[in-house]
Protein backbone atom coordinates (compact mmCIF):
# COMPACT_ATOMS: atom_id res chain seq x y z
CA UNK A 1 0.00 0.00 0.00
CA UNK A 2 0.76 3.52 -0.68
CA UNK A 3 0.71 6.39 2.11
CA UNK A 4 1.53 8.99 -0.56
CA UNK A 5 0.52 8.67 -4.56
CA UNK A 6 0.97 11.38 -6.87
CA UNK A 7 0.04 11.59 -10.21
CA UNK A 8 0.83 13.99 -12.66
CA UNK A 9 1.14 16.97 -10.02
CA UNK A 10 1.80 20.27 -10.80
CA UNK A 11 1.82 23.53 -9.17
CA UNK A 12 2.60 26.90 -11.28
CA UNK A 13 3.63 29.69 -9.09
CA UNK A 14 2.73 32.55 -12.11
CA UNK A 15 4.93 31.86 -14.79
CA UNK A 16 6.92 29.79 -13.07
CA UNK A 17 6.42 25.91 -13.30
CA UNK A 18 7.30 24.70 -9.87
CA UNK A 19 6.11 21.07 -10.09
CA UNK A 20 5.45 20.22 -13.51
CA UNK A 21 3.67 16.64 -13.59
CA UNK A 22 5.58 14.42 -10.97
CA UNK A 23 4.79 10.90 -10.40
CA UNK A 24 5.05 9.51 -6.43
CA UNK A 25 4.76 6.77 -4.34
CA UNK A 26 6.04 6.10 -0.86
CA UNK A 27 5.27 2.80 -0.08
CA UNK A 28 4.10 2.16 3.51
CA UNK A 29 7.00 1.41 5.81
CA UNK A 30 9.40 3.21 3.75
CA UNK A 31 11.86 6.17 3.79
CA UNK A 32 12.47 7.95 1.06
CA UNK A 33 14.77 10.81 0.27
CA UNK A 34 13.46 13.77 -2.10
CA UNK A 35 16.59 14.73 -3.65
CA UNK A 36 17.03 17.50 -6.13
CA UNK A 37 18.83 20.97 -6.36
CA UNK A 38 17.88 23.90 -5.10
CA UNK A 39 14.52 24.99 -7.16
CA UNK A 40 13.76 22.11 -8.12
CA UNK A 41 10.52 21.74 -6.41
CA UNK A 42 11.27 19.60 -3.53
CA UNK A 43 9.48 21.96 -0.89
CA UNK A 44 6.26 22.80 -3.19
CA UNK A 45 6.18 18.74 -3.76
CA UNK A 46 6.14 18.32 -0.07
CA UNK A 47 3.95 21.25 0.46
CA UNK A 48 1.22 20.23 -1.88
CA UNK A 49 1.50 16.64 -0.07
CA UNK A 50 0.96 18.54 3.02
CA UNK A 51 -2.33 20.32 1.62
CA UNK A 52 -1.14 23.50 1.82
CA UNK A 53 -0.85 24.37 -1.61
CA UNK A 54 -3.68 23.96 -4.44
CA UNK A 55 -2.53 22.11 -7.21
CA UNK A 56 -2.12 23.59 -10.08
CA UNK A 57 -3.32 20.22 -11.89
CA UNK A 58 -3.06 16.39 -11.38
CA UNK A 59 -3.87 14.53 -8.02
CA UNK A 60 -2.36 13.74 -5.20
CA UNK A 61 -3.51 11.25 -2.15
CA UNK A 62 -2.06 10.43 1.49
CA UNK A 63 -3.44 7.74 3.09
CA UNK A 64 -5.94 7.81 0.39
CA UNK A 65 -7.16 11.27 1.00
CA UNK A 66 -6.90 14.51 -0.90
CA UNK A 67 -5.06 16.52 1.36
CA UNK A 68 -7.11 19.58 0.78
CA UNK A 69 -9.67 17.94 2.64
CA UNK A 70 -7.97 15.74 5.33
CA UNK A 71 -10.34 14.46 7.95
CA UNK A 72 -8.51 16.07 11.35
CA UNK A 73 -8.01 11.97 12.58
CA UNK A 74 -5.90 11.55 9.30
CA UNK A 75 -3.45 14.77 9.44
CA UNK A 76 -2.95 13.90 12.94
CA UNK A 77 -1.39 10.50 11.73
CA UNK A 78 0.93 12.85 9.89
CA UNK A 79 4.12 14.64 11.72
CA UNK A 80 5.96 17.63 9.86
CA UNK A 81 8.79 19.78 10.13
CA UNK A 82 10.16 22.49 7.95
CA UNK A 83 12.10 24.91 7.70
CA UNK A 84 10.37 28.41 8.60
CA UNK A 85 8.46 26.63 11.53
CA UNK A 86 8.60 27.80 14.94
CA UNK A 87 6.90 28.88 18.47
CA UNK A 88 6.11 32.83 19.51
CA UNK A 89 9.94 33.21 21.08
CA UNK A 90 7.75 34.37 24.79
CA UNK A 91 6.35 30.68 24.83
CA UNK A 92 8.45 27.99 26.94
CA UNK A 93 9.19 24.57 26.04
CA UNK A 94 6.60 22.97 28.37
CA UNK A 95 3.81 25.19 27.25
CA UNK A 96 4.95 23.94 23.75
CA UNK A 97 4.32 20.57 24.12
CA UNK A 98 1.11 20.92 25.88
CA UNK A 99 -0.25 22.92 22.71
CA UNK A 100 1.23 20.56 20.33
CA UNK A 101 -0.04 17.58 22.54
CA UNK A 102 -3.79 19.13 22.50
CA UNK A 103 -4.23 18.62 18.55
CA UNK A 104 -2.85 15.15 18.77
CA UNK A 105 -4.78 12.17 20.41
CA UNK A 106 -1.61 9.97 20.05
CA UNK A 107 0.70 12.30 21.69
CA UNK A 108 3.29 10.30 24.24
CA UNK A 109 4.07 12.92 27.28
CA UNK A 110 6.46 10.03 28.68
CA UNK A 111 8.57 10.15 25.02
CA UNK A 112 8.71 13.79 24.73
CA UNK A 113 10.04 14.36 28.37
CA UNK A 114 13.05 11.35 27.46
CA UNK A 115 13.40 13.29 23.89
CA UNK A 116 13.79 16.84 25.80
CA UNK A 117 16.67 15.08 28.09
CA UNK A 118 18.18 13.35 25.11
CA UNK A 119 18.93 16.82 23.87
CA UNK A 120 19.58 18.34 26.72
CA UNK A 121 16.75 20.70 26.97
CA UNK A 122 14.33 21.76 29.63
CA UNK A 123 10.62 22.88 29.63
CA UNK A 124 11.36 26.08 31.68
CA UNK A 125 13.75 27.47 28.86
CA UNK A 126 11.62 29.99 26.27
CA UNK A 127 11.55 28.77 22.81
CA UNK A 128 13.20 32.55 21.68
CA UNK A 129 15.92 32.03 23.64
CA UNK A 130 17.17 28.69 21.96
CA UNK A 131 19.83 28.35 18.86
CA UNK A 132 18.94 26.93 15.77
CA UNK A 133 19.79 23.62 16.55
CA UNK A 134 18.19 23.51 19.94
CA UNK A 135 15.33 24.90 17.88
CA UNK A 136 15.32 21.77 15.55
CA UNK A 137 15.82 19.36 17.96
CA UNK A 138 13.04 20.73 20.13
CA UNK A 139 10.78 20.49 16.39
CA UNK A 140 11.74 17.21 16.07
CA UNK A 141 11.09 16.22 20.01
CA UNK A 142 7.36 17.57 19.10
CA UNK A 143 6.45 15.59 15.81
CA UNK A 144 8.34 12.49 17.18
CA UNK A 145 6.47 12.39 20.64
CA UNK A 146 3.23 12.66 18.56
CA UNK A 147 3.87 9.19 17.56
CA UNK A 148 3.34 9.54 13.33
CA UNK A 149 2.75 7.06 11.42
CA UNK A 150 4.07 9.45 8.24
CA UNK A 151 7.03 11.68 8.66
CA UNK A 152 7.44 14.42 6.82
CA UNK A 153 10.90 16.14 6.58
CA UNK A 154 11.56 19.38 4.55
CA UNK A 155 15.42 20.06 4.57
CA UNK A 156 15.60 18.53 8.52
CA UNK A 157 18.97 19.38 8.83
CA UNK A 158 19.68 22.21 6.94
CA UNK A 159 22.31 24.38 9.08
CA UNK A 160 22.54 21.69 11.49
CA UNK A 161 26.17 21.03 12.65
CA UNK A 162 27.26 17.32 12.10
CA UNK A 163 26.77 16.00 16.19
CA UNK A 164 23.34 17.41 15.54
CA UNK A 165 22.41 16.19 12.03
CA UNK A 166 24.10 12.58 13.79
CA UNK A 167 21.59 12.30 16.38
CA UNK A 168 18.84 13.77 14.49
CA UNK A 169 19.69 10.72 11.86
CA UNK A 170 19.90 7.99 14.98
CA UNK A 171 17.08 9.11 16.25
CA UNK A 172 14.61 8.40 13.13
CA UNK A 173 16.52 5.16 12.70
CA UNK A 174 15.56 4.10 16.09
CA UNK A 175 12.28 5.34 15.73
CA UNK A 176 11.56 2.67 12.35
CA UNK A 177 12.80 0.27 14.11
CA UNK A 178 10.60 0.74 16.96
CA UNK A 179 7.57 0.89 14.86
CA UNK A 180 6.56 0.51 11.20
CA UNK A 181 7.26 4.03 9.80
CA UNK A 182 6.69 5.91 6.74
CA UNK A 183 8.83 8.82 6.37
CA UNK A 184 9.38 11.45 3.31
CA UNK A 185 12.83 13.59 4.12
CA UNK A 186 13.92 15.99 1.51
CA UNK A 187 17.55 17.19 1.82
CA UNK A 188 20.57 18.21 -0.09
CA UNK A 189 23.17 16.74 2.42
CA UNK A 190 23.53 13.39 0.35
CA UNK A 191 25.99 11.32 2.56
CA UNK A 192 23.13 11.97 5.79
CA UNK A 193 20.44 10.80 3.80
CA UNK A 194 22.21 7.79 1.86
CA UNK A 195 22.28 6.26 5.65
CA UNK A 196 19.30 6.64 6.26
CA UNK A 197 16.51 6.08 3.41
CA UNK A 198 15.86 2.31 1.54
CA UNK A 199 14.37 4.60 -1.19
CA UNK A 200 14.89 7.82 -3.26
CA UNK A 201 13.23 9.60 -5.63
CA UNK A 202 15.61 12.63 -7.60
CA UNK A 203 13.59 15.67 -8.74
CA UNK A 204 14.48 17.74 -11.44
CA UNK A 205 12.97 21.22 -12.75
CA UNK A 206 9.90 19.90 -10.92
CA UNK A 207 9.42 16.27 -12.68
CA UNK A 208 10.64 13.22 -11.73
CA UNK A 209 13.89 11.64 -13.14
CA UNK A 210 13.97 8.36 -11.62
CA UNK A 211 12.90 6.88 -8.52
CA UNK A 212 13.30 3.34 -6.90
CA UNK A 213 15.44 1.61 -4.26
CA UNK A 214 18.21 2.69 -3.57
CA UNK A 215 20.12 -1.08 -3.64
CA UNK A 216 18.76 -1.34 -6.48
CA UNK A 217 19.96 1.55 -7.79
CA UNK A 218 23.54 1.27 -6.59
CA UNK A 219 23.51 -2.77 -7.39
CA UNK A 220 22.29 -1.36 -11.17
CA UNK A 221 24.47 1.54 -12.12
CA UNK A 222 27.98 1.35 -12.90
CA UNK A 223 30.54 3.04 -14.29
CA UNK A 224 32.10 0.83 -17.05
CA UNK A 225 35.51 2.57 -18.05
CA UNK A 226 37.52 1.31 -21.37
CA UNK A 227 40.53 2.43 -22.57
CA UNK A 228 40.30 4.07 -26.28
CA UNK A 229 40.38 1.02 -28.65
CA UNK A 230 38.92 -1.44 -26.27
CA UNK A 231 35.12 -2.77 -27.15
CA UNK A 232 33.62 0.22 -26.14
CA UNK A 233 31.23 -0.54 -29.02
CA UNK A 234 30.03 -3.62 -27.17
CA UNK A 235 29.30 -2.10 -23.78
CA UNK A 236 27.14 0.17 -25.45
CA UNK A 237 25.10 -2.74 -26.98
CA UNK A 238 24.78 -4.89 -24.08
CA UNK A 239 23.76 -2.28 -21.36
CA UNK A 240 21.83 0.74 -21.50
CA UNK A 241 23.76 3.79 -21.38
CA UNK A 242 22.53 6.97 -19.31
CA UNK A 243 25.83 9.01 -19.79
CA UNK A 244 29.21 8.57 -21.43
CA UNK A 245 32.01 10.48 -21.29
CA UNK A 246 35.65 10.76 -22.83
CA UNK A 247 38.89 11.94 -21.10
CA UNK A 248 42.56 10.97 -20.39
CA UNK A 249 42.43 8.02 -22.82
CA UNK A 250 39.30 6.56 -21.25
CA UNK A 251 35.76 6.11 -22.66
CA UNK A 252 33.18 6.05 -19.44
CA UNK A 253 29.86 4.76 -20.02
CA UNK A 254 27.61 5.29 -16.90
CA UNK A 255 24.78 1.89 -17.48
CA UNK A 256 21.81 1.39 -15.35
CA UNK A 257 21.44 -2.64 -15.59
CA UNK A 258 24.24 -3.66 -15.04
CA UNK A 259 24.77 -7.48 -14.72
CA UNK A 260 28.23 -9.68 -14.11
CA UNK A 261 27.03 -12.01 -16.78
CA UNK A 262 26.22 -9.10 -19.31
CA UNK A 263 30.17 -7.98 -18.29
CA UNK A 264 31.56 -11.19 -18.66
CA UNK A 265 34.40 -10.86 -21.45
CA UNK A 266 34.10 -7.29 -21.69
CA UNK A 267 37.30 -5.46 -21.78
CA UNK A 268 36.93 -2.74 -18.99
CA UNK A 269 36.90 -2.46 -15.15
CA UNK A 270 34.10 -1.25 -13.19
CA UNK A 271 33.11 1.51 -10.46
CA UNK A 272 30.83 2.10 -8.64
CA UNK A 273 28.88 4.83 -7.47
CA UNK A 274 27.34 6.45 -4.22
CA UNK A 275 24.27 8.15 -3.82
CA UNK A 276 26.21 11.53 -4.81
CA UNK A 277 27.63 10.49 -7.70
CA UNK A 278 24.28 8.90 -8.82
CA UNK A 279 22.40 11.81 -8.24
CA UNK A 280 24.88 13.80 -10.30
CA UNK A 281 24.75 11.18 -13.14
CA UNK A 282 20.62 11.50 -12.71
CA UNK A 283 20.71 15.05 -12.73
CA UNK A 284 22.52 16.00 -15.77
CA UNK A 285 19.35 13.52 -17.95
CA UNK A 286 16.30 14.93 -18.76
CA UNK A 287 13.13 14.25 -16.52
CA UNK A 288 11.34 11.33 -17.67
CA UNK A 289 13.74 9.65 -20.24
CA UNK A 290 15.58 7.53 -17.31
CA UNK B 1 28.86 -10.85 15.29
CA UNK B 2 30.89 -7.88 14.17
CA UNK B 3 29.78 -6.22 10.90
CA UNK B 4 31.35 -3.48 9.63
CA UNK B 5 30.24 -1.70 5.93
CA UNK B 6 30.01 1.76 4.63
CA UNK B 7 26.83 3.36 4.19
CA UNK B 8 28.86 6.05 1.96
CA UNK B 9 29.95 3.28 -0.91
CA UNK B 10 28.70 2.69 -4.11
CA UNK B 11 28.74 -1.08 -3.05
CA UNK B 12 25.13 -1.72 -1.60
CA UNK B 13 25.11 -1.87 2.31
CA UNK B 14 23.09 -4.90 1.88
CA UNK B 15 25.33 -6.80 -0.58
CA UNK B 16 28.14 -5.85 1.70
CA UNK B 17 26.88 -7.17 4.88
CA UNK B 18 25.52 -10.65 2.88
CA UNK B 19 28.84 -10.87 2.07
CA UNK B 20 30.68 -10.74 5.49
CA UNK B 21 27.87 -13.15 6.81
CA UNK B 22 28.99 -15.57 4.28
CA UNK B 23 32.45 -15.06 5.02
CA UNK B 24 31.39 -15.10 8.98
CA UNK B 25 29.57 -18.96 8.24
CA UNK B 26 32.30 -20.07 5.79
CA UNK B 27 35.27 -19.35 8.27
CA UNK B 28 32.85 -21.24 11.06
CA UNK B 29 32.91 -17.95 13.13
CA UNK B 30 29.18 -18.20 12.94
CA UNK B 31 28.28 -22.46 13.61
CA UNK B 32 25.29 -23.99 12.61
CA UNK B 33 22.27 -23.49 14.72
CA UNK B 34 23.55 -20.78 16.15
CA UNK B 35 20.85 -17.56 16.70
CA UNK B 36 21.55 -14.20 14.94
CA UNK B 37 20.14 -11.15 16.08
CA UNK B 38 16.17 -9.86 14.80
CA UNK B 39 15.82 -7.63 11.86
CA UNK B 40 15.13 -4.60 14.10
CA UNK B 41 17.68 -5.78 16.55
CA UNK B 42 20.26 -5.98 13.88
CA UNK B 43 18.91 -2.49 12.63
CA UNK B 44 19.37 -0.70 15.59
CA UNK B 45 22.49 -2.20 16.30
CA UNK B 46 24.20 -1.23 13.36
CA UNK B 47 21.81 1.89 12.83
CA UNK B 48 20.63 0.68 9.88
CA UNK B 49 17.29 1.00 8.19
CA UNK B 50 15.27 -2.27 8.87
CA UNK B 51 14.62 -2.70 5.03
CA UNK B 52 17.75 -2.93 4.47
CA UNK B 53 18.31 -5.80 7.36
CA UNK B 54 15.30 -7.57 6.02
CA UNK B 55 16.76 -7.75 2.31
CA UNK B 56 19.92 -9.26 3.94
CA UNK B 57 17.85 -12.28 5.86
CA UNK B 58 15.68 -12.51 2.86
CA UNK B 59 18.53 -13.49 0.80
CA UNK B 60 20.69 -15.14 2.65
CA UNK B 61 17.67 -17.27 3.25
CA UNK B 62 16.81 -17.79 -0.53
CA UNK B 63 20.35 -18.75 -0.84
CA UNK B 64 19.88 -21.36 2.19
CA UNK B 65 22.36 -19.60 4.44
CA UNK B 66 20.25 -18.64 7.22
CA UNK B 67 16.61 -20.04 8.06
CA UNK B 68 13.38 -18.20 10.30
CA UNK B 69 11.53 -20.05 12.72
CA UNK B 70 8.67 -18.48 12.71
CA UNK B 71 8.35 -16.76 16.42
CA UNK B 72 11.68 -17.66 17.59
CA UNK B 73 14.18 -15.95 15.44
CA UNK B 74 16.84 -16.87 12.75
CA UNK B 75 19.46 -19.02 12.74
CA UNK B 76 22.51 -20.62 10.63
CA UNK B 77 21.45 -23.39 8.92
CA UNK B 78 23.73 -26.71 9.03
CA UNK B 79 25.82 -26.79 5.82
CA UNK B 80 28.93 -25.31 5.85
CA UNK B 81 29.89 -24.50 2.42
CA UNK B 82 28.08 -21.20 2.30
CA UNK B 83 29.93 -20.84 -1.10
CA UNK B 84 28.41 -22.74 -3.49
CA UNK B 85 30.87 -24.12 -6.52
CA UNK B 86 29.61 -21.25 -8.74
CA UNK B 87 30.16 -18.39 -6.35
CA UNK B 88 33.32 -19.82 -5.92
CA UNK B 89 33.86 -19.45 -9.18
CA UNK B 90 32.20 -16.47 -9.66
CA UNK B 91 34.47 -15.01 -6.99
CA UNK B 92 37.60 -15.62 -8.33
CA UNK B 93 36.23 -15.11 -12.12
CA UNK B 94 36.34 -11.33 -11.14
CA UNK B 95 39.48 -11.09 -10.10
CA UNK B 96 41.27 -13.24 -12.86
CA UNK B 97 39.41 -10.93 -14.88
CA UNK B 98 40.97 -7.60 -13.91
CA UNK B 99 44.21 -9.55 -13.35
CA UNK B 100 44.09 -10.04 -17.17
CA UNK B 101 43.05 -6.61 -18.18
CA UNK B 102 45.12 -5.42 -16.41
CA UNK B 103 48.30 -7.82 -17.77
CA UNK B 104 47.06 -6.36 -21.43
CA UNK B 105 46.41 -2.74 -20.31
CA UNK B 106 50.36 -2.69 -19.13
CA UNK B 107 51.78 -4.64 -22.25
CA UNK B 108 52.31 -8.30 -19.55
CA UNK B 109 52.29 -11.41 -22.29
CA UNK B 110 49.66 -13.55 -21.03
CA UNK B 111 51.79 -16.52 -20.98
CA UNK B 112 54.04 -14.55 -18.69
CA UNK B 113 50.62 -14.05 -16.27
CA UNK B 114 49.86 -17.90 -16.61
CA UNK B 115 53.63 -18.55 -15.34
CA UNK B 116 53.24 -16.49 -12.28
CA UNK B 117 49.98 -18.04 -11.48
CA UNK B 118 51.53 -20.92 -11.67
CA UNK B 119 54.20 -20.08 -9.60
CA UNK B 120 51.68 -18.65 -6.88
CA UNK B 121 50.11 -22.06 -7.17
CA UNK B 122 53.24 -24.56 -6.48
CA UNK B 123 54.56 -21.74 -3.83
CA UNK B 124 51.23 -22.34 -2.31
CA UNK B 125 50.90 -26.15 -2.35
CA UNK B 126 53.11 -27.69 0.09
CA UNK B 127 50.53 -25.93 2.62
CA UNK B 128 47.98 -28.25 1.85
CA UNK B 129 45.32 -25.70 0.96
CA UNK B 130 44.13 -28.37 -2.61
CA UNK B 131 40.40 -28.34 -1.22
Amino acid sequence: MNVVEAKNLARNFGTTRAVAGLDLQIPEGSMVGLLGENGSGKTTTIRLIMGMLVPSYGEVSVFGEDPLYMQPATRARIGYIADEMGLPDTMTLGDGMRLHASYFPTWDNAFAGRLLKRFDLYTGMHFGTLSKGQKRRYLLALIVAQRPEFLVLDEPAGGLDTVVRRQFLDLLIELANERALTVLISSHLLPDVERVVDRVAFVKAGRLVTQGALEDLKSNVKRLIFQSGDDVWRGRERFHVLKEDRGQGAIRLVVDNYSEEKAAGLFCTTEHLNLEELFLVYNGLQPGKA
Amino acid sequence: MYLAFDPNSGVPVSAQLIEQIKYLVVSGQLTPGEMLPSVRGLAMQLHLNPTTVARVYRQLEAEEILYTQQGRGVFVRGNRSAYTIDEKRRRVRGLVRDLVVEAARIGLRFEEVQRMIEKEIQALKPEGDDE
